[in-house]
């Protein structure tokens, strides 16, 4: 008895009561996270007729689907293209910022690296200091990138959150490790790719998620640094479409009408999608890799 | 119209200014023209500015109106049928030294393809002579664009830049007369009528507020002077035999309350607000009263508005949404016919046509101006004579100069040219057809191809022409007839001023205000108190400014 009065509270056996509300707060939470969704995908597959007779999103299902809207959206070449632009400086930034971000990680994990403490302290400058919109717009200029797809790479390239979560997680690796690899004679680069790599296959996982997403929505770059439409990549068309046409003094377009609700939200759906369905392969990564990475700091 | 603008407006800047040590490195990179926080403010009148201007000269060619405008822009003249073949205006080819030109223009539609891949941009260049190569931008963040472009130094040869983002920029002026070409020497006088002849039929009013820094830079986007209407699902109100229109605020509140019904799940307001201010005969801005400048928020009217609607709320007349969140769609309210009446811009009627048209009876009706009481006057809010504005490159040679503005002045074609469908729709029979009422209809081609961008290489005359809505035309013109008696006889009147960014930083929290005063936040005794703190946070200091201007005018 006396050794159950001293259990904590969560030691103890659930109750009844506690599971089910337990279970059901975890219902609602889920409820209110999936109810947005449900009600953005039923409208996007919705006719333009019930979304008016509506008058905003469709909750109800029963005047059945269309897929009218991913028609109207994918009809515009623009739309294809964007989409393999936005595919290709996904793949190539995310490749690019991965490997900036563990070379310079492993780098800052080494004290006595060469200029460390500057380096390392210019990196966490980054989190209070935002160099601004105008001088990183005259930077870019001035290096040639200005309607260059690079232009949407680079300035984005490293991010210092995830070069200080990479480089806490590979010092928290034993250090015997890295004097083994050494009396076996292996140099830096070998010690990099065949030691700590491997092991943080976790937290690579999470970090190349975390810039894949911010590569496949990024559109502030391309709307400030690429002219021409045809280089534009998905986040900024869908963007296009999505904002409220703001109607001129006398606008033309006198027949083509703004794109409907329906449009809207199957481009929500697009933009979407693919966050959603790569989520799932790297979630068992994501609580290994970043808390142990943030905690052990 | 109105809401659209304060749309763009309440969109965020994102951090533009937060430059570090660093960046400031960076920024001596270029030559820039330094923008800081905010204008200060300042101010230039028509009449000291006559002589930058050009002469004011009809365009004499093309279709007399059915029903004739208004020269200073009060009414718009109304079109009522398309003519069978629209006049092409400008015979000559305009771009003739064989070079681009080069275009930063806003977008708020869905992109298009650029060249060569567009049809619609191939063809227009083949009419002009030469390419114009565009820069689209979201329109939405457009001031990104402008602050980064002006900031680089590396303007185009044509660049848009609209007034509403024009008043978030301090050192505008400086940047624009640093950048852009003075457009006098070529326009000035009867010069513009001698060679760009439709750019010399805008209003004189709209030309003034192109003038920067005491030159004149900007060709102007003519705007009407309506921010505002009231407007009602008529077919609605007719089925419930309850047709007629209020003619004041009294009988507004008396038919709200018999034809609200929740439980129908139908609200007599999707929205409300400025058209209770102007019923009560709040000013645009600012009123002269005993010789002294008098804020809106000041007025007994504007106290009077805010009580009548709070008590609109009490009532339970406004839809949810609305009450909820004030910038709700309120279209979709109506278009679905859970509201009765709303406001917005004149330009909302046609759009609900536009996209309401399936829904079988809809009937949208514009409501003459309310008077606070019978026999009372309103007061309808006065827009600025021109909305945005479009500048030329300074360093250019004069050959390139007068190309970017005879490349304007075809674009400034009226209603019924050619031109003008060239601009706003494409080549017809590969862009659009004219259907059986007359009226321009996209092909799948222009729907994809065709997008705003010579239209914002200048401006052009209004037109009342949406024909294809059974009297539209007549009952627009006929609205703005009623609403011109009651225009704001502004004491600003003519002249361009540049709001302190101080004082329009103090707007948005102002209207939250009000709201949350009309969703029973907050009482209706504490307006008074939030005009107090109004008044020593900015509204004084904003007094001594525009009653400044107002006495170099000689308008106190």
């Amino acid at each position: 008895m006396s050794a159950k009065a001293k259990r904590a509270a969560w030691e103890e056996k659930p109750t009844v009561a506690g599971q089910t509300a337990k279970g059901a707060s975890i219902v609602v939470i889920a409820l209110l996270i999936l109810f947005p969704l449900y009600t953005i995908a039923l409208t996007s597959l919705s006719s333009a007729e019930t979304v008016q007779r509506v008058g905003g999103l469709v909750v109800w299902p029963g005047d059945g689907i269309t897929f009218e809207a991913y028609e109207q959206m994918f009809r515009n070449p623009v739309v294809l293209r964007s989409l393999v632009v936005s595919l290709a400086v996904t793949a190539v930034g995310t490749v690019v910022s991965v490997l900036v971000s563990i070379l310079g990680a492993y780098s800052l994990s080494k004290p006595g690296s060469f200029g460390h403490k500057t380096v390392l302290f210019s990196v966490l400058m980054m989190f209070v200091v935002f160099p601004g919109l105008i001088p990183v717009y005259l930077w870019v200029s001035a290096l040639g990138l200005r309607d260059n797809y690079l232009a949407m790479i680079l300035p984005m390239a490293v991010s210092a959150f995830n070069v200080v979560v990479l480089r806490a997680f590979f010092m928290s690796l034993p250090q015997e490790l890295f004097d083994s690899a050494r009396i076996d004679g292996a140099g830096e680069f070998r010690v990099l790719w065949q030691i700590v790599a491997p092991l943080s296959k976790a937290v690579i996982a999470v970090v190349t998620l975390f810039y894949a997403v911010a590569y496949w929505n990024s559109w502030f770059n391309a709307f400030l640094y690429l002219d021409d439409t045809s280089k534009w990549p998905l986040a900024l068309v869908l963007r296009t479409y999505v904002v409220e046409s703001a109607p001129l003094p006398q606008a033309s377009g006198l027949s083509s009408a703004p794109p409907t609700l329906a449009v809207k939200m199957a481009i929500v759906m697009v933009a979407i999608v693919p966050a959603l369905v790569i989520y799932p392969f790297v979630q068992k990564h994501f609580k290994k890799g970043v808390i142990i990475g943030a905690v052990k700091g | 119209m109105g809401d659209n603008q304060n749309g763009t407006l309440r969109l965020h800047r994102r951090g533009l200014f937060q430059a570090s040590a660093a960046a400031a490195a960076a920024a001596s990179l270029a030559a820039c023209a330094d923008l800081d926080e905010g204008p200060e403010g300042t101010a230039a009148g028509s009449d000291e500015l006559a002589d930058l201007l050009p002469t004011y000269t009809p365009y004499e060619g093309g279709l007399e109106p059915d029903l004739p405008g208004q020269p200073d822009g009060t009414v718009t003249p109304g079109y009522l049928s398309r003519p069978e073949a629209p006049e092409q205006v400008v015979t000559e080819p305009v771009m003739t030294t064989g070079e681009d030109i080069t275009a930063i223009t806003p977008l708020w539609n869905p992109t298009p393809p650029g060249l060569p891949g567009n049809s619609y941009f191939t063809a227009v260049n083949e009419i002009l002579g030469g390419t114009v190569v565009f820069n689209i931008a979201d329109g939405n963040n457009y001031v990104d664009k402008i602050t980064t472009t002006l900031a680089g130094g590396d303007v185009p040869d044509m660049f848009q830049i609209p007034g509403w983002e024009i008043i978030k920029l301090s050192d505008f002026t400086e940047a624009a007369n640093e950048l852009f070409a003075d457009l006098s020497p070529y326009l000035a006088g009867d010069k513009a009528a001698a060679d760009y002849p439709l750019l010399a039929s805008y209003p004189t009013a709209a030309w003034a507020m192109g003038v920067f820094g005491g030159k004149l830079l900007g060709i102007p986007w003519e705007r009407s002077p309506y921010t505002n209407a009231l407007f009602t699902r008529q077919d609605l109100l007719d089925g419930l035999g309850l047709g007629e229109h209020p003619k004041d605020l009294e009988e507004l509140l008396a038919l709200a309350e018999e034809v609200n019904d929740p439980s129908a799940n139908r609200w007599a307001f999707a929205s409300l607000d400025q058209t209770v201010q102007e019923a009560m005969g709040v000013p645009t801005l600012w009123k002269v009263e005993d010789g002294k400048l008098v804020h809106k928020f000041e007025t007994e009217a504007f106290a009077a508005a805010i009580e009548y609607t709070r008590q609109v709320f009490d009532k339970g007349l406004v839809h949810p949404d609305y009450v909820a969140d004030r910038s709700t769609n309120a279209k979709e309210i109506i278009g679905s016919g859970q509201g009765l009446f709303f406001e917005d811009g004149v330009g909302a009627w046609h759009e609900m046509y536009q996209t309401y048209r399936g829904v079988e009876g809809f009937d949208l009706q514009i409501v003459d101006p309310l008077a606070r009481e019978a026999g009372g006057t309103p007061t309808i809010w006065r827009d600025d004579p021109a909305g945005m504005f479009t500048f030329i490159k300074k360093d250019l040679s004069e050959e390139r100069i007068k190309e970017c503005l005879r490349v304007a002045n075809w674009c400034s074609a009226p209603y019924e040219t050619l031109e003008y469908d060239l601009v706003s729709d494409g080549v017809e029979g590969v862009h659009f057809t004219v259907d059986a009422e007359g009226v321009p209809q996209r092909t799948e081609l222009g729907q994809t191809e065709v997008a705003p961008t010579y239209m914002f290489l200048s401006g052009r005359a209004n037109a009342n022409n949406k024909f294809q809505y059974p009297g539209m035309v007549e009952r627009l013109h006929e609205w703005e007839t009623n609403a011109a008696a009651f225009l704001d006889p502004s004491p600003f009147q003519g002249l361009r001023v540049e709001m302190p960014s101080d004082l329009s930083a103090e707007n948005e929290p102002m209207t939250e205000a009000c709201h949350e005063i009309y969703r029973g936040q907050r009482d209706v005794s504490e307006w008074a108190t939030i005009v107090d703190d109004w008044r020593a946070k900015v509204g004084d200091a904003a007094r001594e400014y525009y009653t400044k201007i107002a006495e170099d005018n000689d308008r106190l």
